[in-house]
């Protein structure tokens, strides 16, 4: 299992995109019943083998989004477009199987990808511009930092007795100033750090760890599909 | 001397729409393996001289520049800053705003993988960097978990990874403790010894005093003179003026004539604190993550007190005052606020970065948001911002927009607002972090105001200056435990203590210790150096 793990986790970070955006897609465009739960079984199986830990903010979030969307379009199949009960269910599941696989293959791509590995990646496999592939990389990393003012913000706010539930929409105007201008403060002194270090001062650069594409990549494409494709053939075969 | 590694000629920079040049007039030259000092005060244009000679202005920042700028023999304001990579190295205050990757080892390899130098050259170029400034053994560390002192070392080795034959830096201790700043400078001083040339804006002056060949000092209207050392310049601009300007003088410059008469009155701060603790946490403990943020801490203050928790970065000094504002509210042990369990509305908690408190546009806004939180009508608490502004001698801020003002203006903003809260407790985190020694004195002031009020001061800092100005009960914590508690006394005689707690005393302090003259670093030199800054306006 640890070997397992360790494998799925040094997947090429773009053959891992391009195959989930596949799947992705495959999920959206064929809606039957066997595709789609190919598509939750295998990406709660990469879930699991590849040990990702899911916050528990993060699973409650998804949760709650998929409780939220269950009725909604349970309330509008049956009411706006007057379905029966049973298929209105029936077409609800489907729609949270594939919000269920989405969210779970996202799930697996961020907890197995290395922010930098992905920029690396992007640039030598994909032949995207460093620059811009960088840009990914550069904005995952400040995420932190907003959020963290944001709790330190709320926080000062307490102390101050600031929330008014009368104009709530001036607390959160009083929380947009302060994240824009620090955001764009460290955006400025970051942009300066990163060019005074040769940033894009060439179109080209050395990678200490440059990703490749390997026999570990080629297998996983190859099961990946086989799954796809063994879905696709079983919907084709029991129409559900 | 041979050819200068830096000449400036005549330089004006004005920005747009900006009604007058910054910098009007600066002409200097720096020599290969020399290290220059640059000071001025607040506004004068320091930062805008180090950028428009690292080449991101006007390639970055738009500005009109005029007169020649020549360092290392290139052109920066015609190449521009990612041309001048490599032969200019330039690193911020703030450590946490430069850094790109997230390892150590990955960090110091960035520059060199940028310029595309072979594989084995940007490792031979990364490990002498760190070796360089004492991070070998930190390469596979991630950087988030380094202190803010080993940050900036990493930025600073970031830089050298690329060999740059002029090293810029702008305050660059401002944001670090007094021990880490000493060990920064060492490495400065090894640079200049390897041949680099170093300009470095700075205002703690006693860290670059012996190894500045040079002081450049920028005056109020942009223009600016060069002095071949600190006495000089004291000799011929006065300290007076350059404690106005902000510059951490060492009590030695203070004209002791001056201070006769305050020597007997400062020499305590705190009051008499009653008894019975207004403020009180038994075996206090946090967990972040599996880590042990705090670790059975107990702490009593009284009503009136003036406590100052000191620690090096990532010793869990915020942790506390989050625990003891409400804030942070998963903690186990006894915690009691005015008899009762911690709440936000039972403190004032000033921000170490002001901006994360302002709501409103402008400063009396910002001030009055507070009053109509506590009841007022809006017209009633914009006229008695006003008030208090103009009674506080900052009348002139009234209208002016709160993201404009000054690092030190927005931090007396945030002051004076939880001042208008009218709490009992106060909770102030690392208040001087970032500022000049005047505005430091203006924070000094405010905290002794409050504690002359009858209100609890808890204050947390690494500031040893700050420290000695206020002569407090200290709390030491280090890894998340208490690890000293005692007077300012105490502290200056635990020298086993100062390790833990990342202290070391003001290099005057320290020299005066050495001798034996403990009291005159209690009373004497505080009451000299509160003199100056007085005296200077702030």
């Amino acid at each position: 299992m640890r070997m397992l793990e360790r494998e799925l986790r040094s997947l090429n970070p773009s053959v891992k995109l391009i195959l989930l955006l596949a799947g992705v897609f495959h999920a959206a465009f064929l809606s039957g019943a066997v595709v789609l739960l190919t598509h939750v079984l295998t990406a709660a199986a990469l879930v699991a083998l590849s040990r990702v830990r899911v916050k528990r903010g993060f699973a409650l979030g998804a949760l709650t989004t998929l409780i939220g969307y269950t009725w909604v379009n349970y309330a509008l199949f049956v009411y706006n477009m007057g379905l029966a009960p049973e298929e209105a269910l029936a077409r609800v599941l489907l729609l949270d199987a594939r919000i269920t696989a989405i969210i779970l293959y996202s799930a697996f791509f961020v907890g197995t990808t290395d922010p930098a590995a992905l920029a690396t990646s992007l640039s030598l496999q994909l032949r995207v511009p460093y620059v811009y592939a960088f840009m990914s990389f550069v904005t995952l990393r400040s995420a932190p930092m907003i959020l963290g003012d944001l709790e330190s913000m709320t926080a000062f706010r307490r102390v101050k007795g600031y929330l008014s539930w009368r104009r709530p929409y001036r607390y959160l105007l009083s929380l947009f100033m302060p994240i824009l201008y620090l955001s764009v403060r460290r955006a400025t002194l970051l942009a300066i750090a990163m060019e005074s270090r040769g940033f894009g001062k060439y179109p080209h650069r050395t990678y200490m760890k440059p990703t490749e594409v390997t026999s570990r990549d080629w297998v996983f494409t190859v099961l990946y599909s086989a799954v796809v494709a063994l879905g696709t053939a079983a919907s084709l075969a029991i129409p559900l | 001397m041979s050819s200068p590694a830096v000449r400036v000629r005549d330089l004006k920079v004005a920005y747009p729409l900006a009604e007058r040049h910054v910098l009007n007039g600066v002409s200097f030259e720096v020599g290969r393996g020399e290290l220059a000092l640059v000071l001025g005060p607040t506004g004068s244009g320091k930062t805008t001289l180090l950028l428009t000679l690292a080449g991101v202005i006007p390639s970055l920042i738009p500005a009109r520049v005029e007169g020649l700028v020549e360092v290392a023999g290139r052109y920066p304001t015609e190449e521009g800053l990612a041309s001048l990579a490599g032969t200019v190295g330039i690193v911020f205050q703030d450590p946490e705003s430069q850094y790109i990757m997230p390892t150590v080892l990955e960090e110091v390899y960035f520059p060199g993988e940028n310029l595309a130098f072979p594989r084995d050259e940007v490792a031979r170029r990364a490990v002498n960097a760190l070796e360089l400034v004492g991070l070998s053994g930190y390469r596979d560390h991630r950087v988030e978990t380094l202190s803010t002192g080993l940050k900036q070392r990493l930025a600073i080795a970031s830089v050298l990874a690329l060999d740059p034959e002029v090293l810029l830096l702008d305050e660059p201790t401002a944001h670090i403790d007094m021990r880490s700043a000493r060990e920064i400078y060492e490495l400065l001083s090894v640079l200049k010894r390897s041949g680099k040339t170093v300009i470095v804006v700075e205002h703690r002056v006693e860290l670059a005093e012996d190894i500045a060949d040079k002081v450049i000092h920028i005056r109020g209207d942009g223009s600016c003179e060069v002095y071949p050392s600190l006495r000089d310049l004291v000799e011929k601009v006065g300290a007076k003026s350059l404690a106005a300007e902000g510059v951490w003088l060492p009590p030695e410059y203070a004209p002791a004539a001056q201070c006769r008469e305050a020597r007997g009155g400062w020499s305590k701060t705190a009051g008499n604190p009653a008894r019975t603790p207004l403020v009180e946490a038994r075996d206090l403990s946090v967990r972040f993550g599996g880590n042990n943020v705090l670790s059975g801490v107990n702490l009593e203050v009284g009503r009136g007190e003036l406590v100052v928790v000191l620690g090096p970065n990532g010793s869990g000094k915020t942790t506390l005052l989050k625990v003891l504002a409400g804030v942070l509210r998963r903690y186990s042990g006894y915690v009691s606020i005015a008899g009762g369990p911690p709440h936000p509305s039972k403190v004032a908690f000033v921000a170490q970065v002001p901006e994360l408190q302002f709501t409103e546009r402008t400063v009396e806004e910002e001030l009055a948001s507070v009053l109509q939180s506590r009841g007022y009508k809006k017209g009633q608490a914009l006229q008695r911002a006003r008030e208090l502004l103009r009674a506080r001698g900052l009348g002139g801020l009234s209208g002016r927009v709160v993201y404009e003002l000054s690092q030190g203006e927005k931090r007396l903003v945030s002051f004076l607002e939880m001042e208008l809260l009218e709490r009992s407790v106060y909770l102030l985190d690392e208040p001087t972090f970032g500022l000049d020694m005047k505005y430091s004195a203006f924070v000094v002031a405010e905290v002794e105001r409050l504690v002359r009020e009858g209100k609890t001061v808890i204050l947390v800092t690494h500031d040893s200056w700050v420290l000695l100005l206020l002569n407090p009960k200290v709390y030491g914590l280090s890894q998340g435990r208490i690890v000293f508690e005692g007077d300012l006394r105490s502290l200056l005689l635990s020298r086993d203590a100062w390790e833990e707690l990342a202290f070391r005393p003001p290099r005057y302090a320290l020299k005066a210790l050495e001798e034996g003259g403990l009291d005159s670093v209690i009373s004497e030199h505080p009451a000299r150096l509160r003199c100056l800054y007085e005296d200077a306006g702030a």
